[in-house]
């Protein structure tokens, strides 16, 4: 009747009560605890080995910057393709989060310090969004290991940086993200467990480009721009409209910032009673490994910190800077609500006037030629 | 907390298993239950901590159900035995049915009841299935109901609580009583590993890429795309595969993970993919579910009908559509609707009902014309197709958000999805279309048609509960075993570095815990 649905009973009587439970391994030679911990060694060994095999598969570099094309960071392929394959000069390197992107036009702060200077300054805005000093690392890294002529950076600040940057596990290299601080570093698992699957996708995508939509060599037709400015305004993938001009009423710009800030402080909020050098473990790092680049390459830094609307929420770590170079706050436009496209971000209005006070703030520091590296 | 989450094997695994040796070695060792207990109430509450609370008042409401049945007679055993019965049955039926009744009145009598908010408490299903077996057991005198802490351990164990294998309590109360040997704890860890390693490979590498294909298109046919005909095939066939590594791989885990801590579970899955017939495709899938099914379900109905058919004198073929034909249907519907509270479950089950009712039919009639002719390669390679046919046109229905989505997949299938509208939105690998499906179903299906499953790997360690009725059943083409040699050591490690590096490309909850 059983096999009706095909089943056959399958119990026999259980074990009697208390039985012992049977044999578990039948082999010819036991398999006692001493074999086992033999074996687990060679279990070990052949987990490392493909650990390193995977490690040590080739891919190109450009592949890295593909990855989240179809998302709101699909601007950093134009970062790659910048610094990479864009003959144009970069002297000015505009590096941080979204509120220089949308705050510094390039094209402006360019004419503004060569007519200043009486020479052509190139400036590059090279920011994207989300926050993550890591990833400002990783750009500025790559920056100056491709462009001797840059003289300065300009880094975003914000009010709370604590997080890992998402692209960072995509972009950064593998050694930046094996020794970044694990304490307190909410995202160190992530970025480290993605290693091995990135190098096997980058190792894939490098050997078969065209199979994943990806571009192996640069494509003129692809590239934005010298003169990409994103102040004027773009569409996100999504079709979500970014910038440009438009503006929100000022308590809806009040609320939007409190919330934003609220995100911050909620990212870390236990960490609150630990010293600044651990609650932003991840900032400290690597400013200190930006600075050292730079001094390394005699570039200059300067921070620059665009409020929120309303301008009421402090940067709690500004002594972090002090040490590498010089700190500014854009706070004049802070309480002008047509300046702002969000509660987070300047609009195009407000990212000409920040531009201007911005290169009256820099061309000082362009006034001399770059230091040879040899002297 | 699912096994496929860095946590769970970086965190809690070496707890427990350290945990529990630490204490079962010792002149402690009587608390390594209570500290299965503890770390399962972890394990579990850490996925649904809201559901905690209702997990621990059945375990301990059916555990005193239990006594109630051990310490009655006759009638009044009865009588117990069915209110407990009656209760989980109804526990599972308002989480997963209320709505699904709610919104068919509505829809029929055009009333305007509003909908309650539920969300189905994790495990629910499996852990019902479990205790409702206890229960009858108890009754059937199988089993002493008078050991509490075994009980709630029997249930209340990590590997197989949250989506099966569905083991009974006779097969888990033995094994956890029996104080694990010294000289065991290593081999049972290392096999244990290997099977896990197996599992979470199946689940991280194979199953969750088919789903990059599968997912994105049955999205779109909730949208309301029409795929075209290799489209809608191939994608209903990538997720019968994408099904089977995901749960089977799930089920090789869960059975690694007991294993390590010395304890057999049943087995959940054998090579359901190489079967030759319907009969034989539900004798290998899910295999706990069926045989739950059929014991508790299928053979209390179909027993008295057989006695009923044979006191009314009633000629064979008769016999067979009261006896047997109508409790297979029913019992496949039952099956169908115990995955949840929705149409599509209920028209899979319905047409696996159908599936089956035809093979005991056509078994009834060929009967005597094959018997004594032997089967050829090419006869049960054309079962197989047929078989596999049939089944990926059911999961269709399984797979679908709702009827229409299904209605409109199967028209892709028969050719009617209109050629002008052919899907072409293969979000992975998107330059190479449903090129790209091809390049992923393709070795999938290799695997399963050709290679030795999990527990055929690891045949010498007798790896589940009754291997030896298995063991010689549907050989693969490709045979190897695994040795405790060096290099199935490394084997191991391979296996396991690759399936942990593929949980960090984003992998998904098991489909099972859906149900």
């Amino acid at each position: 009747m059983a096999s009706a649905i095909g089943i056959e009973d399958p119990f026999p009587p259980g074990p009697p009560r208390g039985a012992p439970a049977p044999p578990h391994v039948h082999f010819d030679q036991p398999l006692t605890n001493g074999r086992v911990a033999w074996l687990s060694l060679w279990l070990l060994l052949g987990f490392a080995l493909t650990c390193a095999a995977v490690m040590l598969l080739p891919s190109a570099r450009y592949v890295r910057y593909q990855q989240e094309a179809d998302t709101i960071q699909f601007h950093a392929r134009w970062v790659y393709e910048r610094i990479h394959f864009d003959p144009t000069p970069i002297d000015v390197a505009v590096i941080g989060t979204s509120r220089l992107e949308a705050g510094v036009s390039p094209v402006a702060l360019q004419q503004d310090l060569s007519t200043k200077l009486g020479r052509p300054i190139h400036v590059a805005n090279l920011a994207l969004l989300q926050s993550g000093r890591n990833l400002h690392y990783a750009i500025a890294k790559d920056l100056l290991t491709t462009r001797p002529e840059v003289k300065l950076i300009v880094l975003s600040v914000e009010e709370a940086e604590t997080g890992s940057h998402p692209l960072f596990k995509y972009v950064g290299d593998d050694a930046d993200i094996i020794r970044s601080p694990i304490f307190l570093n909410l995202n160190y698992f992530e970025d480290l467990f993605y290693l091995p699957i990135r190098h096997l996708t980058y190792f894939a995508e490098t050997l078969a480009p065209g199979a994943f939509g990806i571009d192996a060599h640069f494509q003129p037709s692809q590239y934005l721009g010298t003169g990409l400015d994103r102040t004027l305004g773009y569409r996100q993938p999504d079709g979500t409209a970014v910038n440009g001009m438009r503006t929100e009423p000022a308590e809806a710009l009040s609320n939007q910032a409190e919330i934003v800030n609220r995100n911050h402080i909620s990212t870390l909020r236990l960490a609150s009673h630990i010293p600044d050098r651990f609650e932003y473990a991840i900032e400290y790092t690597f400013v200190d490994d930006i600075a050292k680049l730079a001094a390394a390459h005699h570039v200059k830094l300067v921070f620059v910190h665009i409020p929120m609307y309303g301008n009421k929420y402090p940067v709690p770590h500004m002594g972090l800077y002090k040490p590498f170079g010089p700190f500014f706050e854009e706070s004049q436009i802070a309480d002008e609500q047509p300046m702002y496209f969000d509660g987070a971000h300047l609009n195009r209005a407000g990212a000409l006037v920040t531009t201007r006070w911005l290169a009256d703030i820099l061309a000082p520091y362009l006034s001399a030629p770059k230091a040879d590296k040899r002297s | 907390m699912a096994f496929n989450s860095f946590l769970f094997i970086f965190c809690f695994l070496p707890f427990a298993v350290v945990g529990y040796y630490a204490i079962a070695l010792t002149r402690l060792h009587s608390l390594r239950i209570p500290f299965l207990i503890l770390a399962t109430l972890i394990f579990y509450a850490r996925g649904a901590p809201q559901f905690t609370p209702l997990l621990l008042a059945s375990v301990v409401g059916n555990y005193l159900f239990g006594v109630a049945v051990a310490r009655s007679q006759g009638a009044l055993r009865r009588a117990i035995l069915t209110f407990g019965v009656v209760i989980n049955v109804s526990l599972l039926l308002y989480f997963k049915y209320s709505n699904f009744l709610i919104l068919n009145i509505n829809g029929v009598v055009g009333a305007n009841m509003p909908l309650i908010k539920l969300v189905l408490p994790l495990a629910i299903s499996f852990y019902t299935f479990q205790q409702i077996a206890y229960l009858v057991d108890v009754s059937r005198g199988a089993v002493r109901g008078d050991a509490p802490l075994k009980y709630l351990a029997s249930i209340l164990f990590f590997p197989s609580i949250i989506s099966g294998p569905i083991v009974f309590y006779r097969e888990l109360g033995p094994q956890l009583d029996a104080r694990p040997e010294r000289g065991e704890v290593g081999a049972n860890i290392l096999t244990g590993l290997t099977l896990f390693s197996m599992g979470l490979f199946k689940k991280t590498v194979i199953a969750d890429t088919l789903g990059l294909w599968v997912d994105p298109a049955c999205d779109a046919i909730h949208a309301g795309a029409h795929l075209g005909i290799a489209a809608s095939w191939g994608v209903a066939a990538a997720y019968l595969l994408q099904i089977y590594f995901d749960f089977s791989g799930y089920s090789d885990m869960a059975t690694g993970l007991a294993r390590m801590l010395g304890v057999k579970l049943p087995l959940n899955f054998h090579s359901p993919i190489r079967c030759t017939s319907i009969i034989d495709y539900w004798r290998r899938w899910h295999i706990t579910l069926g045989r739950f099914v059929n014991l508790y379900i299928f053979q209390p109905v179909a027993i008295p009908l057989a006695r009923w058919s044979a006191e009314r004198g009633l000629g064979r073929g008769q016999a067979l559509m009261v006896a047997t034909l109508l409790p297979t249907f029913s019992t496949m519907v039952i099956i169908g609707a115990w995955h949840g509270g929705a149409w599509t479950y209920m028209v899979f089950g319905a047409m696996h009902g159908v599936y089956m009712v035809a093979n005991e039919a056509f078994n009834f009639l060929t009967r005597k014309r094959r018997k004594g002719r032997p089967e050829t390669a090419a006869m049960r390679a054309g079962a197989n197709a047929l078989t596999m046919v049939a089944v990926v046109v059911a999961i269709v229905a399984f797979r679908s958000a709702n009827l229409a989505d299904a209605a409109r997949w199967w028209s892709g299938m028969a050719g009617l999805g209109g050629g002008a509208s052919v899907w072409s939105g293969w979000p992975a690998m998107k330059p190479l279309g449903g090129l790209g499906l091809l390049l992923v179903a393709g070795p999938s299906a290799l695997i399963a048609y050709l290679f030795p499953n999990s527990e055929q790997i690891l045949t010498r360690i007798d790896p589940v509960l009754e291997w030896k009725k298995w063991r010689s059943v549907s050989p693969p083409v490709i045979s190897f075993t695994w040795r405790p040699s060096p290099a199935w050591a490394m084997m191991t490690g391979m296996t396991l570095f690759l399936a942990l590096a593929f949980i960090a490309r984003g992998t998904t909850k098991f489909v099972y815990f859906n149900f």
